[in-house]
């Protein structure tokens, strides 16, 4: 019996008619030539006509063929055994796999899928079924009875949570419900196919297993949704909020938006643009301790838990930052230290410093918990790490950290450790000026498309080119190295590295007077503190996870991990504390949107990648067996025949 | 006022031609007296007048001429027009005088014969201007153009005489009749005297437009003997009435064309 795997594609079989019109309209008509006279000429007969209509008439019929074969080819023909002449077993088993992912929490879907269940119920008389309810993880399972009465117990523990669907877990626990004897084995997906769920290849479904998707459509034609809040302090004990809101849907949508912050509620009406995403911003009184919880609240739509976000409004987590100094400390290294910690430390129109500084000598490196800062300088302090420190370096920079690295006493020696270890690529080619002589260098150029550029713009950089250089290294950057700053005699002053998730920068020139007068600039400041405030990720201080997400793991100082006081559920959007860090959960944003995955890709990726569809998984068994192969070596024949068809053709005009 | 051209006129001419025996009446200043004396025959001498040439080009400018072929530089028009261009040049370099006349269905063109300065520019430039279209109507050309030619005059005819071979003599008969000289020059593209074509083709008559569809390679034949017993029967009206004929394909060289025809001319005289 033959059927098709994509039935659809034989739609295209009217496409034939196609070449039929083109051989009809294409006739051969002779071409008109005005001749001085006639008089002389008479109608010849045309003996060969019937030879070239038979040759065009094959050609017709070789380009149909093509078609056709195409055609086939792209439908997935296939023969299959009739199914009185399949030797049946008794044991036939189903299982269901019940979605209840947070997109599923409208009451349309909910009772859609239990629709759809009770009716694939209804065919499956004789079949022992067992089921399986699943979120991020399994929630409940029933294993294969024969009975329906326990499919409907099922249906009553179907009550979706708020975090996102990981079905790989209950795919492969259906699978293992299965008995290896049963001769029809059948997995039910119910679902509503959300994109974000099913990428995940971990999966393989044997191929005598088969897949029915019973996918549930309620798109959610309205859904808006608050997609993230931050807040900033303003000064004055004010304090910005900024709503981020997204349209999912196609139409234009107005809203309410409530933010409660505290006590104090405000209110706004809203446009939403579709498919965008929108800010709004709302300025509240600074909160105190009590206080700092917020939630932004959209007026209801046909999916609510995306309508609500939770956040934190309390004075942001300061960003730590590590001054690693030589141990043996010096004058150079102190004032070096001090010039820093006072412009990271410094207060900024009444908002409080954004980082908070500890000092270390390079001995203590290794007892140091790199993983609790974000930013390291080296103040002259490389030339004295040990391998083991430089590995740690190298981990910090691979887990995202910043690293400053500015020349000591030995230059030399610092930037040949750094390429030794493999951290900067970077050559160090001696110094140049003399620190007794105070000769004049200087600053003279602004890489044109970094965040130096944005805070010293070409009409106001001479603030940055004002101080004078005593001496620097001469520096000779690797070929991934970028450079930020360049002197007067246009060489390397600052140059970037990006290493692994981090960031290695690398000054030139140190942070003590015996180099230059740049601490003591008005430069100093502002090009410190944007250059790292640019490298730290806008939401830091709070951590932020979806529902369902394990929590992060935070360390102190001194290496001691930081646990909650209570437990935390995750399951539930809401806020939290793990010690002195607020915690935000909400809803994963993949719930809210409208795109899913098409029950065709999905059974290919389930049935084994790209390179094994549904249909050629199935036909393993022997009796189904695929077609399409020899269609397509007919296709290549045909269109070689045609090809020498029109040759010939040719040759004969 | 003499020219460079013999004078069918005997008379008084400053070439001697030939003798004639004396007749009462004969002027007594052409008797040849020392003759008389030595032989006792009273012979009168027969001087040839020299007298300018008048010369009318007459050229077809029907649709049938409008065709240029694969291997024509240009359409059978444009190298008639070329053709009648260097004659008129030839003619008004050795002081001839001449006049263009420019036919299809009617005389389009008629410029008498004449010797003045501005005659040569403004055959050329009417040549250049003239646009081949229409049926030709030769007799009515020829009649016409007779009008205009009341002494001897030279008439060049340039045409492909599609259709009027038969008619030709009897036009040429009467035109020699009035004293005029003739030179028929009948321009044929090179498709047109082999058929070259190959493919069958959808031929329409470009005077007519009537068509025919046809295999050329299969009535080639048939068409070369049709187009031999056209040409013929075109020579032999005009040699039958010693008018000079020559077949001019469109591929030919003019310069070649020209200084063959001009040789044969002087040859005869």
């Amino acid at each position: 019996m033959f059927s098709f795997t994509y039935p659809m594609f034989l739609w295209g079989l009217l496409g034939l008619a196609a070449p039929l019109l083109l051989h009809l309209l294409n006739r051969h008509r002779p071409k008109r030539l005005i001749f001085p006279t006639i008089r002389f000429l008479q109608i010849s007969q045309l003996p060969r006509e019937g030879r070239k209509r038979l040759r065009d008439l094959l050609l017709l019929l070789c380009r149909m063929a093509i078609f056709t074969c195409l055609v086939l080819t792209l439908a997935r023909p296939h023969w299959q055994a009739r199914p009185d002449s399949i030797p049946t077993n008794d044991l036939k088993q189903a299982f269901f796999l019940l979605d209840a992912s947070a997109s599923m929490q409208t009451h349309e879907r909910l009772a859609q899928g239990k629709k759809l269940v009770e009716e694939t119920l209804a065919d499956l008389s004789g079949w022992q079924v067992g089921g399986a309810v699943y979120a991020m993880q399994q929630q409940a399972t029933i294993p294969m009875q024969s009975g329906k009465a326990h499919i409907q117990k099922l249906l009553m523990t179907w009550i979706p949570e708020f975090t996102t669907g990981k079905p790989e877990d209950a795919l492969a626990a259906a699978i293992a419900a299965f008995s290896p004897q049963a001769e029809n084995k059948k997995i039910f997906l119910v679902s509503d196919f959300q994109r974000s769920d099913w990428n995940s290849k971990e999966v393989k479904i044997p191929a005598d297993v088969q897949l029915e998707c019973l996918p549930i459509v309620s798109p959610l034609s309205d859904n808006c949704a608050v997609s993230n809040v931050y807040c900033t302090p303003l000064g004055k004990q004010q304090l910005r909020v900024l709503v981020s809101c997204r349209n999912y849907s196609s139409l234009p949508q107005k809203r309410q938006l409530t933010i409660r912050l505290g006590s104090e509620i405000q209110n706004r009406e809203i446009s939403l643009v579709p498919g965008q995403t929108q800010r709004e911003a709302f300025v509240f009184k600074a909160q105190n301790a009590d206080g700092s919880k917020g939630t932004a609240i959209l007026s209801k739509d046909s999916f609510s838990p995306d309508d609500s976000y939770h956040f934190w409004a309390g004075a942001p987590q300061p960003v730590k930052v590590l001054l690693l100094v030589p141990d043996e400390s010096s004058d150079h290294t102190d004032t070096a230290a001090l010039f820093t910690t006072k412009a990271l430390e410094a207060e900024q129109e009444g908002i409080p410093g954004l980082f908070q500084v500890e000092r270390l000598g390079t001995g203590a490196l290794f007892a140091a918990d790199l993983q609790s800062c974000q930013l390291l300088f080296l103040l002259g302090a490389a030339e004295r790490l040990s391998t083991e420190d430089f590995q740690r370096l190298k981990d910090f920079l691979q887990a995202g950290g910043i690293v400053f690295h500015c020349p000591g006493p030995a230059p030399n020696l610092s930037w040949h450790a750094l390429q030794e270890h493999g951290i900067s690529s970077t050559r160090f080619s001696g110094l140049i000026g003399d620190a007794e002589r105070h000769s004049a260098l200087g600053l003279g150029w602004v890489a044109p498309d970094s965040v130096l550029q944005r805070i010293f713009p070409p009409g106001n950089s001479s603030d940055l080119f004002l101080f004078s250089i005593r001496k620097h290294a001469r520096l000779e950057p690797g070929t991934d190295e970028k450079v930020l700053l360049r002197t007067l005699a246009g060489l390397p002053a600052l140059l970037e590295l990006e290493k692994d998730k981090g960031r290695f920068f690398s000054f030139a020139f140190g942070f003590d007077l015996s180099w230059s007068d740049f601490p003591l600039s008005q430069s100093f400041l502002p090009l410190l503190r944007e250059l790292c405030a640019s490298v730290i990720p806008a939401d830091h201080g709070y951590k932020k996870i979806t529902c369902g997400e394990s929590l992060p793991r935070l360390t102190r100082l001194d290496g001691s991990e930081i646990l909650p006081e209570q437990p935390i559920d995750t399951s539930q959007p809401g806020l939290a504390h793990i010690g002195e860090f607020p915690l935000q959960i909400n809803l994963n944003p993949s719930e809210s949107t409208l795109e899913t995955v098409k029950t065709s890709d999905l059974r290919r990726l389930l049935y084994g990648g790209a390179e094994q569809s549904s249909a050629t998984a199935l036909s393993s068994s022997p009796k189904r067996r695929p077609l399409w192969q020899y269609c397509a070596l007919a296709l290549a024949l045909f269109i070689l025949l045609e090809a020498m068809l029109t040759k010939y053709a040719d040759k004969k005009a | 006022m003499s020219g460079l051209h013999r004078s069918h006129c005997r008379g008084t001419g400053n070439e001697f031609l030939q003798y004639r025996s004396y007749v009462p009446g004969d002027d007594l200043k052409y008797l040849d007296w020392k003759l008389l004396a030595r032989q006792g025959k009273a012979c009168s001498k027969v001087f040839q007048e020299e007298t300018n040439l008048r010369c009318a080009i007459l050229l077809d400018a029907s649709a049938s001429m409008d065709y240029q072929g694969q291997k024509a530089a240009c359409s059978k028009f444009r190298y008639a027009a070329i053709l009648a261009a260097c004659l008129a040049y030839l003619a008004r370099s050795q002081g001839d005088q001449v006049g263009l006349f420019v036919y299809s269905d009617t005389l389009k063109i008629a410029t008498p014969p004449g010797n003045s300065a501005g005659s040569l520019p403004k055959i050329l430039s009417e040549l250049e201007q003239i646009k081949p279209s229409g049926i030709a109507d030769h007799a009515l050309a020829m009649r016409q153009t007779e009008e205009f030619l009341n002494r001897h005059s030279l008439l060049v005819w340039l045409s492909d005489f599609q259709g009027f071979e038969e008619q030709l003599g009897k036009a040429l008969r009467g035109f020699r009749f009035s004293g005029h000289d003739g030179l028929v020059c009948q321009v044929l593209d090179d498709d047109e005297l082999t058929l070259p074509f190959h493919e069958t083709l959808r031929f329409v008559d470009s005077e007519n437009n009537r068509e025919i569809t046809t295999t050329a390679g299969l009535v080639r034949e048939v068409y070369q003997k049709r187009l031999d017993s056209f040409l013929s029967r075109t020579r032999k009206h005009c040699l039958d009435q010693q008018t000079d004929y020559l077949l001019a394909p469109s591929s030919k060289n003019i310069g070649y064309l020209l200084s063959a025809w001009l040789h044969k001319r002087e040859g005869l005289l």
